[in-house]
């Protein structure tokens, strides 16, 4: 990571460990990210991509190492040499710096558009109603959903879906967005649509994490790329070294999977 | 095989229908019976619908029916349902003393009959000296003993065979045992929420408790709300044991009392029987409603949130060849 500054530094994963009873998933796991940039991760489903990004988010509690999200230790506080766990309103506090978009949007299905991307903030944050309502027919707009604020879940496409979902956690204003497969419970017609609100948050400087198996998006829009397998970072890079041109065995395989899912043979 | 018409496009549909003679006979049956019961309402001896209506309009029925049968409904069921919620809580605690005690609570009342609960408490009283109840401190002459002062810290004392026979009682007896039911309830309707509903919330920050009251509870409700109005109507029903207390203001009771005195039973049964079908009917209106209300958005059509039927679906379940 020599060619990257060691400063702005939002994400900082080091020596990540997490099993799930006998089974580990992650198996020493090191990633930064800093501020602004966009780091795609890639691998075999499985490889514990989902895992870490649950991680950061304390949707699951590590069994090793430390993460730090805004220089801050995540899910436990270290006071002298002991590690304390965090209170649970510590820990929901912790949660609100981040955002996350769910592979199955996890809309609210009561709750309309609109009162789907207030809520948080009423209830999170404690804004005003009338600045929640600003603040969310701003987002709507923003991802070209100004006209479905009264619509509830049900009556809107999956895109459409995800894309409420994305201003549903922009309402937050994290520090960081976690993106957890967002297209892949998507028709394919429908992929685009969340892409591109996903492209215009980059080029607006969002920090974003994306677990994604859409090439095209990671070698665009990525300023960073980690290829994981089997638990582990198996190479990492500018996405013009790491798509473009991989040094692992285990990378070219991949890639020409995803490149040509017939080709089976590796 | 026919061969077809080369020049014309095949037309409307106006096929003769399957005649169903069956269906035709049994439904004769049924009506013939039913027609001899309405019949046997008004020509059998049996009834006196004069004293029927006579006797449900005597002050004490009425009474009987406002307080023994609705209030009491109303109560025990608030009181079961909230208490029935904290259960299913407990039961899904990491805690294992409030996940065993929880078990334990919805172990005991739903393997004890009502009526057999509602005799038990009414002879409550056995369980407290001299059948009264002393309010106060715990334990207060011990502690005041303790800090070397000879004395009590008691507000007054009440009569447990009052108390228990009183409505008071037939609420807590009720509601102790309709929760044991409502948690259960609870419990499948808070489990029936998606999984990605509770981590959604939590990812925007919520604590356990906002998440719960906010965004799962409200989506709970919609599996929650029809067994729990089945559960009303059976609570209607089931105030007809409060006799076992003995709470006498109710009004199956008093009814029954008046058959008695008169030697009519059959007549006051008969007017029991209006003031739980006429409750029952009501009921039903309400909880229509608000499954409606709990439905918003799950059930939503292309238009609007309120929309539940589409038009599509009722063509499908029409019979061919019918015409409308």
């Amino acid at each position: 990571m020599a060619d990257r500054i060691e400063e702005n530094v939002v994400v900082k994963a080091r020596n990540v460990h997490k099993s799930f009873g006998d089974l580990e998933v992650l198996k020493g796991v090191n990633l930064t990210v800093h501020r602004g940039e966009v780091v795609v991760l890639l691998g075999p489903s499985g490889s514990g991509k989902t895992t870490l990004l649950r991680l950061i988010n304390q949707m699951e509690t590590l069994t090793g190492g430390r993460i730090w999200v805004d220089d801050e230790l995540i899910g436990f506080e270290e006071r002298g040499d002991k590690l304390y766990v965090r209170t649970d309103k510590d820990i929901a506090r912790q949660r609100s710096y981040v955002g996350m978009v769910f592979q199955r949007f996890n809309l609210f299905p009561h709750k309309t558009a609109l009162e789907n991307i207030t809520e948080g903030q009423l209830v999170v944050t404690k804004k005003s109603k009338a600045d929640a309502i600003f603040r969310a027919r701003d987002l709507l707009q923003q991802v070209g959903l100004s006209d479905k604020e009264n619509a509830y879940p049900t009556q809107l496409s999956g895109g459409q879906q995800q894309r409420v979902a994305i201003a549903r956690a922009l309402a937050m204003d994290p520090d960081l967005m976690l993106f957890d497969e967002p297209t892949s419970a998507l028709d394919p017609e429908l992929v685009g649509e969340v892409l591109t609100v996903m492209k215009t948050l980059a080029s607006e400087g969002v920090t974003m994490i994306v677990v994604t198996h859409e090439m095209s998006f990671a070698r665009e829009v990525a300023d960073w790329v980690v290829f994981m397998d089997g638990g582990v970072i198996v190479e990492e890079g500018p996405p013009s070294q790491v798509i473009g041109n991989p040094t692992e065995d285990r990378t070219r395989t991949f890639l020409r999977r995803v490149t040509d899912p017939t080709n089976v043979r590796g | 095989m026919s061969s077809p018409q080369p020049e014309a496009a095949p037309g409307a549909i106006n096929a003769v229908p399957v005649r169903h003679p069956g269906r035709v006979v049994a439904a004769v049956i049924v009506l013939a019976i039913a027609a001899e019961l309405v019949h046997q309402l008004f020509v059998n001896q049996a009834f006196d619908w004069a004293f029927t209506f006579q006797a449900m309009t005597q002050t004490p029925v009425v009474e009987g029916f406002i307080k023994g049968t609705l209030m009491v409904t109303v109560f025990a069921m608030v009181f079961g349902v909230l208490l029935g919620v904290l259960l299913a809580v407990m039961r899904m605690s990491q805690n294992f003393v409030l996940r065993w005690v929880a078990g334990a609570y919805i172990w005991f009342f739903r393997a004890m009959p009502r009526y057999v609960l509602l005799v038990i408490l009414g002879s409550a009283g056995a369980f407290f000296p001299g059948a009264l109840i002393v309010l106060g401190i715990p334990y207060d002459q011990q502690i005041l003993a303790f800090f070397g002062i000879d004395g009590t810290m008691r507000i007054g004392t009440v009569d447990a065979n009052v108390l228990f026979s009183s409505y008071l009682g037939a609420i807590l007896g009720l509601g102790l045992s309709e929760a044991a039911y409502m948690a259960e309830i609870a419990r499948s309707g808070i489990q029936s929420v998606d999984k990605g509903q509770a981590e959604a919330a939590l990812a925007l920050g919520m604590s356990r408790g906002q998440a719960m009251r906010r965004i799962i509870l409200p989506q709970a409700m919609r599996v929650i709300v029809p067994p729990t109005g089945n559960e009303t109507i059976a609570m209607f029903k089931d105030t007809s044991l409060l006799s076992a207390l003995p709470l006498a203001g109710e009004m199956y009771f008093q009814l029954h009392a008046i058959g008695n005195a008169y030697y009519k039973l059959m007549p006051v049964l008969m007017g029991a029987t209006i003031y739980y079908l006429a409750a029952a009917t009501v009921m039903g209106l309400g909880q229509s409603w608000l499954e409606h209300h709990f439905g918003k958005g799950a059930n939503a059509g292309a238009n609007s949130g309120r929309k539940t039927k589409p038009e599509a679906a009722d063509t499908v379940l029409m019979f061919p060849g019918s015409d409308h």
